[in-house]
């Protein structure tokens, strides 16, 4: 059945769409990717370099659909360019010879494929490597066999399946789904051999790649960026039992440049779009301020990304420009609370430390006020996303429990809180504290910390402490400029990814996590 | 199969849930009273306690189970359901506020809060020693919040009378009103501190 759907999937995606699960292939087979798309357009006709495990080099150029004549004359050139022109990559030595492949998820006509032996054997006598075809069938082997013994074959887990490669493209992913489904087939917790590892995370790469690039090439990047923050982080967790990080570095790097690419795409999209409207246009305005706080989010995030990895990003201006321009928006719940952080994380570092502190301000007085235990429901907390409460304010749909409340207490509040007394706000704290203390600060902790990379975690408690009566400044400062931070790989290796992964996972934001992303920031900036 | 609508019967079960809640409020006033929180993740949850002690507790299952027989017809199963959600309901106020009692009366031990009456009566007087042993709450417009009292129906009404003729004793008001004086200054105090010092 799954043969089905990887079928399926090869007529309808696009090379953009098959180039992460092509690259992933690759690096099972034991290559090492030089060059992607995602390192910066095609190069001399050449999407995609490696070097395999026999020190062999290669190039690829991908394409979609099927080649018949008129396709081949629209791409003659370019594949000559693949065969003729060397590799130019650092690291590469200069004039290394290689193997050039064409590679498309369609079929070739005779015509085509003659003129390509005639061509072949023209560069073979000019010194060339001849071009290799890897068409639709050759794709499908190599997805099919690499996936191997991990497919979902329980009913239910193919189902689910089905379900996210079928669902909608244009709505958001479904990520309660999205997070079983992965569970369901990765050996979380276990110990696994190297020679595994490698072939796993590629597999698992790839199986949400069906899944994700749908929503890619409906240009529906938040749900991109969100599938792959997922897999990004359930791979971290299989990575926490297993030592052998060369084996499976690369291949995550792969997925991270997959997140890296939505993300890029997200922000190009909202700096561009002349005003955020999106779909149908009568019932926009009930949706568009919940929009507002996600991509201003999701831009100040891109831009602290980059500053944290490559530098400076050209657009940074235009991210400022932007996020200014769309001042406002609803504060939902808590889910909303990590884009808020990612707004004021990147105004302070361009100067608007007032305007931060407001919003600070103005976020504890509406936690504050909202979740007084006289209040009957509360602010919802960082389990109820942007949709769910659409759902109920716009729509009347029952999402709370019987008698669900959110009162007396608060995931954001301390971070919050602590975020001011770093910027040293203490008469401005000691104004809203009598309301502060109000409410209590919780936060959940896993018995096993490397579990923070799970959707749902089934061992842990829910903390929850009050304010000191009277609270010292001074324990409140010693505390919010404490050192210590959750020890797991996302920490050590892959800093600039909590913040990313906060904006999916609201639920895993802590005092000592938002600690930790001010930090990095203020270092890099 | 016979044709169906499951999507409907969902959001109509949705709906019979939350009349079974509304029935076990019925039969657990006190209970209903209280705010539910869902935690969504663990296996256990804490909290701090007003003396700064961190509580940690685990889940506590209460759990019920009823069948509704095949080979019915659609009026008798509809009449049986409606029964057995009452016969549910009763079910649960019991458990849920057995539950309430069962906690309440554990953290009364550990806090010390317990007084034993020995078997006397019911005295309203007994009722100030207990509101002077617990933190007690005043309003915006300065008026005590007081606890509520939760006894037999068959003591009601003699706790009633009692209580209605201590409202005329002096020697009961002076003890009222001074009892409410100290926990008026304790509630001061612990306002007052609600505050950012150093």
């Amino acid at each position: 059945m799954i043969e089905r759907v990887i079928e399926n999937w090869l007529d309808n995606v696009n090379e953009r769409g098959y180039e992460t699960a092509f690259c992933q292939a690759l690096t099972a087979q034991g290559h090492r990717i030089i060059r992607r798309p995602a390192h910066g357009g095609t190069e001399h006709g050449k999407d995609i370099v490696s070097r395999d495990k026999r020190g062999t080099y290669h190039a690829y150029q991908l394409k979609t659909g099927n080649l018949g004549k008129s396709e081949w004359r629209s791409i003659r050139d370019e594949v000559t360019e693949l065969v003729e022109v060397p590799i130019h990559e650092p690291g590469v030595p200069a004039a290394q010879r290689f193997t050039p492949h064409l590679v498309a998820n369609g079929r070739i006509t005779d015509p085509v494929s003659h003129e390509i032996n005639l061509r072949n054997t023209q560069w073979e006598h000019r010194g060339y490597e001849p071009l290799d075809l890897i068409l639709k069938d050759d794709l499908f082997r190599i997805f099919v066999d690499l996936q191997g013994n991990f497919l979902p074959t329980a009913p239910q887990d193919f189902e689910t399946f089905l379900r996210l490669y079928l669902a909608e493209k244009r709505a958001f992913l479904d990520k309660d789904a999205f997070a079983s489904f992965l569970v369901s087939f990765l050996p979380i917790g276990k110990k696994l051999k190297k020679s595994d590892l490698s072939r796993l995370f590629a597999g698992t790469a790839i199986l949400a790649n069906y899944v994700l690039s749908g929503f890619q090439r409906a240009g529906n990047h938040i749900a991109v960026c969100e599938g792959w923050i997922l897999v990004i982080a359930h791979l971290l967790r299989v990575a926490e039992n297993a030592a052998f990080m060369t084996s499976w570095r690369q291949s995550l790097d792969l997925v991270i440049q997959s997140w890296e690419a939505a993300a890029m795409d997200l922000a190009k999209e909202s700096t561009e779009s002349p005003n955020w409207i999106e779909g149908e246009v009568s019932t926009d305005h009930f949706v568009f301020p919940y929009r507002q706080v996600i991509l201003t989010g999701y831009l100040a995030t891109v831009a602290i990304y980059k500053r944290l990895t490559t530098g400076r990003l050209a657009e940074e201006d235009q991210i400022l420009d932007t996020i200014n321009r769309h001042r406002g928006g609803t504060f939902w719940g808590e889910s909303a609370t990590p884009f808020a952080f990612a707004v004021m994380w990147f105004l302070l570092q361009r100067g608007q430390e007032q305007r931060v502190v407001d919003i600070a301000a103005d976020l504890i007085k509406l936690i504050a006020t909202l979740n007084h235990h006289k209040q009957p429901v509360g602010l919802p907390d960082p389990y109820y996303d942007s949709q769910a409460i659409i759902k109920q304010a716009a729509m009347g749909q029952r999402i709370f429990g019987y008698h669900q409340s959110f009162t007396g207490r608060s995931f954001s509040i301390r971070p919050l809180v602590e975020f001011l007394v770093r910027l040293g706000h203490k008469r401005l704290l000691r104004s809203l504290w009598y309301d502060i203390t109000e409410v209590d600060y919780v936060e959940f902790v896993p018995d096993d910390s490397r579990d923070i990379y799970l959707w749902r975690i089934a061992k842990g408690m829910d903390v929850r402490r009050r304010w000191g009566r009277p609270e010292s400044w001074v324990d409140l400062l010693e505390r919010a400029e404490a050192k210590s931070v959750p020890t797991c790989i996302m920490i050590t290796h892959y800093p600039q990814l909590v913040l990313p992964f906060l904006l999916v996972y609201p639920q895993r934001l802590t005092a000592d996590l938002t600690r930790f992303i001010e930090r990095r920031i203020r270092q890099q900036f | 199969m016979l044709p169906d609508y499951p999507d409907i019967k969902v959001q109509l079960f949705d709906n019979l849930t939350q009349a079974l809640w509304g029935l076990v409020d019925n039969n657990a006033p006190l209970a209903a009273r209280i705010k539910n929180y869902r935690q969504v993740e663990g296996d256990k949850f804490s909290y701090e306690t007003i003396d700064g002690q961190l509580e940690v507790k685990e889940f506590k299952q209460i759990k019920l189970e009823a069948a509704l027989p095949a080979g019915l017809t659609s009026s008798e199963t509809a009449e049986l359901a409606e029964r057995k959600l009452s016969e549910l309901a009763q079910k649960l106020a019991q458990q849920s506020e057995g539950l309430l009692f069962s906690t309440i009366e554990q953290a009364a031990q550990t806090s010390g809060n317990v007084v034993d009456a020995r078997g006397m009566p019911l005295d309203p007087s007994k009722y100030w020693d207990q509101i002077e042993r617990m933190p007690i709450d005043f309003d915006s417009a300065g008026k005590a919040e007081l606890p509520t009292i939760i006894v037999h129906p068959d003591v009601f009404a003699e706790l009633r009378r009692k209580i209605l003729e201590s409202e005329n004793d002096p020697k009961e008001q002076k003890r009222r009103r001074e009892v409410l004086a100290k926990k008026r200054e304790e509630w001061r105090d612990r306002e007052g501190n609600r505050k950012l010092v150093g």
